[in-house]
């Protein structure tokens, strides 16, 4: 079962690749990976990363991709901030 | 171990789940684990149009850690026997 899935990271970081391996700890690895940059001057650029492996305790969230509406999504005309980094104690 | 078997009582029901990283993700809870690690289906992020970011995503998994609340529906929740429960739960450690 290979599926396309997002992480986002601990710092805000947002990461696709295709599932190959994961453990108990939820450390993750992805192939053909992908880090999907957002900002509000340009819409999101990807860059290709290559095999990575991701150590579970940086891992905030995963998802699994529809990549229907991926793909049908012209990313470059998004303007988003990037997600923040986690906060924790006082708001 | 109190607070993993009320959320196990919530499988199938509407939750909103605020991460330390601000985002507030609404869906379907599906499972938990010991880690209160969580499983979202039918997810939605609120402010969309700001956080576009997971468009592309449908279910996900959360890591337990980086959860700050949970919004439970009110109606599935009996808040006297959660009381009680949680009196007995700290009455046993003492």
């Amino acid at each position: 079962m290979e599926k396309r899935v997002l992480l986002v990271m601990q710092d805000g970081r947002v990461v696709m690749g295709i599932l190959v391996g994961w453990d108990q700890k939820s450390n993750i690895i992805l192939s053909e990976c992908i880090e999907r940059r957002f900002s509000l001057e340009s819409g999101a650029v990807d860059t290709s990363l290559g095999v990575y492996m991701v150590k579970g305790d940086q891992i905030c969230l995963v998802g699994e991709l529809d990549t229907g509406v991926d793909d049908a999504t012209q990313w470059s005309e998004i303007r988003a901030e990037p997600l923040p980094a986690l906060r924790y104690g006082e708001t | 171990m109190l607070i993993f078997s009320v959320f196990k009582t919530l499988t199938d029901q509407t939750v909103t789940v605020e991460l330390k990283n601000d985002l507030c993700i609404t869906g379907v809870l599906k499972s938990v684990d010991q880690y209160l690690n969580i499983r979202l289906d039918a997810i939605k992020v609120q402010n969309a149009d700001q956080h576009p970011h997971m468009m592309a995503v449908r279910n996900c998994f959360i890591r337990g850690s980086v959860v700050r609340y949970v919004q439970l529906p009110a109606s599935a929740m009996d808040t006297q026997l959660l009381e009680d429960a949680t009196r007995r739960e700290s009455g046993k450690k003492i």
